[in-house]
């Protein structure tokens, strides 16, 4: 009965930490999908995927949360090199997701997203979940299963290197 | 943030929290998801069938049979969930008892861990399609007075039976449990017959009161 009762608690745990990152692992997946309706399926599959590895779920709350992107990175990393799952539930999204317009992005944002593609895998998700996503840097390495010095390491070489990369967009940001 | 890290930041993709119809549909997903689990749990525990009925009180139908969208709103706010079928009708009980429209709401939910996802969302969608495109009109329509009050009439024993081993008085029987009990067992045993309730697939249905002054009165 006890370890029933631990399951239980674990699962309310998952499912109000799920709920209340929903908006935010949509976001986390449509900046990384080809194609944008694809991350209404893969919020869903993020779901299935921690129900099934809920035993390892951590005990504090925002450790839940930074667990729950950890699933969405294994979830995407599957789907890229398989085909996205279609769910029955997700497709009232997927239309909410048709209806956003096309992003025509500048020059300069094309041009420091291809920089950042240059970067080594690992160097240029650190980023995203940081730069983007809004993460910390201790935060990101819990997500990418990383220890934190690492993470910081690996932080500090993507920024030397986007440096270069990007040298003319930090001399026109220096400008008066 | 240095420059370098401002330049980046501006680079991202635009965010789709941003847009409230759109983070407003994530949340509704999850809380979906995190409603047909539980279902899925509850239904996974052992039960002679995957059918799940929650019957409140609820009775009726007039004129028409089963239909994909004849529910309003307010119903489906009722539900919590939106039906892929609606069994209305009406029933003429022959004595001057007065019910009126009764409605029993049913949807198909995929049930996971019998077998594969893949397979539980595909028998699902199959099903699905079958329960709200099936003609279950005549089934219905086929509920005589007299099976109403032979249901009524076991509803009635069931609980004086329940009362004498429990000592508690259950709530009283009424017509519109009776019915919509009756319009559920047959629907969903033909959906049995038609082998979509199987492994996979789960079969839920409620009910509302049905209307009519007589519908939940005890006799």
């Amino acid at each position: 009965m006890r370890s029933r009762e631990i399951r239980t608690v674990q699962q309310e745990r998952l499912e109000q930490a799920y709920v209340a990152n929903a908006p935010d692992l949509l976001n986390y997946f449509g900046r990384r999908v080809l194609i944008l309706v694809d991350a209404a399926d893969l919020v869903s599959e993020t779901f299935v995927v921690a129900c099934r590895r809920k035993e390892h779920l951590p005990t504090g709350d925002e450790q839940v949360r930074m667990w729950l992107f950890g699933v969405a990175k294994h979830v995407l990393a599957n789907t890229t090199r398989g085909s996205t799952r279609r769910f029955e539930l997700a497709s009232k999204l997927r239309e909410h997701l048709l209806t956003v317009p096309v992003e025509h992005p500048s020059t300069e944002a094309l041009d420091i997203r291809q920089a950042l593609g240059r970067l080594p895998s690992d160097q240029s998700e650190l980023v995203k979940l940081v730069l983007w996503d809004g993460f910390s840097v201790p935060e990101a390495a819990i997500i990418l299963e990383v220890s934190e010095s690492t993470a910081r390491g690996r932080y500090q070489r993507a920024r030397t290197r986007l440096g270069e990369l990007l040298s003319d967009y930090q001399l026109n940001a220096s400008k008066p | 943030m240095d420059l370098i890290e401002e330049v980046v930041r501006r680079a991202a993709p635009p965010s789709l929290a941003d847009r409230s119809e759109v983070s407003a549909g994530a949340t509704a997903l999850a809380l979906e998801m995190v409603a047909t689990r539980a279902g899925a749990v509850q239904r996974s525990r052992p039960r002679p069938r995957h059918v799940v009925a929650a019957f409140l009180l609820g009775l009726g139908l007039l004129g028409g049979g089963v239909t994909a969208a004849v529910a309003g709103p307010a119903l489906f706010s009722w539900l919590g969930w939106i039906p892929d079928a609606v069994a209305q009708r009406t029933f003429d009980l022959g004595d001057g008892t007065d019910i009126e429209l009764c409605e029993v709401s049913l949807r198909v939910i995929a049930q996971y861990g019998t077998v594969s996802n893949s397979e539980a969302d595909q028998q699902a969608e199959e099903a699905r399609a079958f329960l709200a495109t099936h003609d279950w009109d005549p089934l219905i329509a086929a509920i005589t007075a007299s099976d109403i009050e032979d249901a009524y009439a076991i509803d009635v024993e069931r609980r004086e039976q329940s009362e004498l081993e429990s000592g508690i008085a259950p709530p009283a029987a009424t017509y519109s449990g009776a019915v919509t009990r009756l319009m559920f067992t047959l629907i969903s045993a033909e959906f049995e017959r038609a082998g979509f309730l199987r492994d996979g697939v789960s079969l839920e249905a409620a009910a509302g009161p049905c209307s009519g002054p007589d519908a939940d009165t005890p006799r």
